[in-house]
């Protein structure tokens, strides 16, 4: 569905990615872990297009993304839900008119990105600015602005990392739903046993992708 | 279509809180009232609001540009990894952003219009502006989105002060050197390709107050003729051009 073919990429001197390779397949749950600097940001957003590879290849649905048009990776993002790690959104705007402006981008009603604002505890909080609201609020504000048009490719970057244990359960439990529902799901986390037994686990190391070690939660 | 108005109802909101916008609204509210308190004789009222917009107007929309393109810059990957392309962004951000800018410059000159009595003579100087305010904005939207904080807001000063008088200096320059002495309608064409050129040199014709003699030039001569169309396509050149860079530039951005 989605695929890295040996991408390298280099800042300065230093090689982030070197050779790495990874697949995810619709239907399929993979949670990428791995130390700070090994690479695993900078996969991802060498796979959603956010950064330039020095050489390999990004293909999605069979084809070539790399090097393709704007107009290309345009119509591939349409299906695609992308939350980084920094959830960075003008802090003067109000949710409802993140709701709105998401909305009108995917071409949906606001009914579906409202019911997902209820499902992330937010419902109430419409009218409310994004500066009032604390960093566990933004990252489920960030979930449900991902996941509300049912994209067939969700890539999160640490989503856990700055929720509770309650909420990261609950969010495991939508990447485990929404591969289930067919999607390709695609996660970098430092917590493995969160992600439950269905899960895929690479683990990413000196910019190459390798099978989770032995040991490790997902094995 | 859907993604360009998302992206022009998006940056229409964000235009409020665009801290150089809100002191431009204030410097052209402050600017039109005391137009009209000082009550300037209707003959000098244009060469006032010439000045004004050339170097006052040209900067404040480049800094509004800047500011509204160092937003989007800062959503970063929240924002670039949507399903928006480089041109809907640019064109829905100018859109949005330019609307603003444009209530603003009738804020400015509308009172002192209807003070004056001249409406017809401003509306010209106001069509002339609307297309410097629009460059300038783009221009500073371009630099906003593609370059950092600081080093944006040094080059987007930069700019200004290279359309405002560096590029008039250099032609100076040349000129004294012997350089485009023999060549007359080059050298024309270089005064007017500049975006504050044109609208300088604009407006003046507009008013029969061009500060040079064009009779010997033929090429010249059908320019000032024509001067509302050179106007019209020196800024659609330089809007189309600016556009062509932001749709190359724009997907060669990390984040």
């Amino acid at each position: 569905m989605i695929e890295a073919r040996q991408v390298r990429k280099r800042y300065g001197r230093h090689a982030v990615l070197d050779g790495a390779s990874l697949a995810v397949e619709l239907g399929q749950c993979v949670v990428l872990a791995g130390d700070n600097g090994s690479g695993k940001t900078t996969l991802l957003h060498v796979l959603v297009g956010l950064r330039r590879l020095d050489a390999g290849q990004v293909l999605y649905d069979g084809r070539v993304l790399t090097g393709a048009s704007a107009g290309t990776w345009r119509r591939a993002r349409a299906a695609w839900g992308f939350l980084p790690q920094q959830v960075s959104l003008p802090p003067r705007a109000r949710l409802g008119q993140l709701l709105r402006f998401h909305a009108r981008l995917r071409g949906t009603g606001l009914d579906a990105p409202r019911a997902w604002l209820k499902r992330v505890g937010l419902a109430d909080a419409e009218r409310q600015r994004v500066d009032a609201l604390s960093g566990g609020m933004r990252q489920r504000l960030g979930l449900a602005l991902t996941l509300f048009f049912q994209p067939r490719l969700i890539v999160m970057d640490e989503p856990a990392a700055s929720l509770d244990p309650g909420w990261r359960h609950e969010l495991a439990r939508w990447a485990q739903a929404e591969a289930r529902r067919g999607a390709a799901v695609l996660v970098t986390s430092q917590l493995e046993q969160d992600w439950g037994p269905e899960a895929v686990h690479r683990h990413c190391s000196a910019g190459r992708v390798v099978d989770a070690p032995a040991g490790g939660a997902g094995s | 279509m859907s993604r360009l108005a998302a992206v022009y109802m998006w940056d229409l909101m964000l235009g409020l809180g665009n801290r150089f916008l809100q002191v431009f609204a204030l410097a052209c509210i402050m600017g039109g009232t005391a137009m009209l308190a000082a009550s300037p004789a209707p003959e000098t009222l244009p060469l006032v609001l010439i000045q004004a917009i050339l170097f006052f107007g040209s900067l404040l929309a480049m800094l509004v540009g800047w500011a509204s393109g160092q937003q989007s810059r800062a959503e970063g990957a929240m924002l670039f990894a949507q399903p928006i392309g480089p041109g809907e962004l640019l064109l829905g951000k100018l859109l949005g952003t330019g609307t603003w800018c444009l209530v603003l410059l009738v804020l400015f000159m509308a009172p002192a219009a209807v003070q004056a009595g001249i409406p017809g003579t401003l509306a010209a100087l106001g069509a002339l502006a609307v297309g410097l305010v629009l460059v300038s904005v783009l221009g500073g939207l371009l630099i906003g989105l593609l370059t950092s904080p600081v080093t944006g807001l040094l080059a987007t000063l930069g700019v200004w002060i290279l359309v405002i008088a560096g590029w008039e200096i250099v032609l100076y320059v040349l000129t004294e050197t012997g350089w485009l002495v023999h060549t007359p309608t080059l050298f024309l064409v270089l005064l007017l390709i500049n975006p504050a050129g044109i609208f300088r040199i604009g407006a003046m014709v507009g008013l029969e107050a061009v500060p040079f003699d064009t009779d010997e030039l033929e090429v010249g001569r059908a320019i000032f003729e024509n001067i509302w169309l050179t106007a019209f396509a020196v800024y659609a050149l330089w809007l189309l051009a600016l556009g062509a860079l932001g749709r190359w530039a724009i997907p060669r951005q990390e984040f």
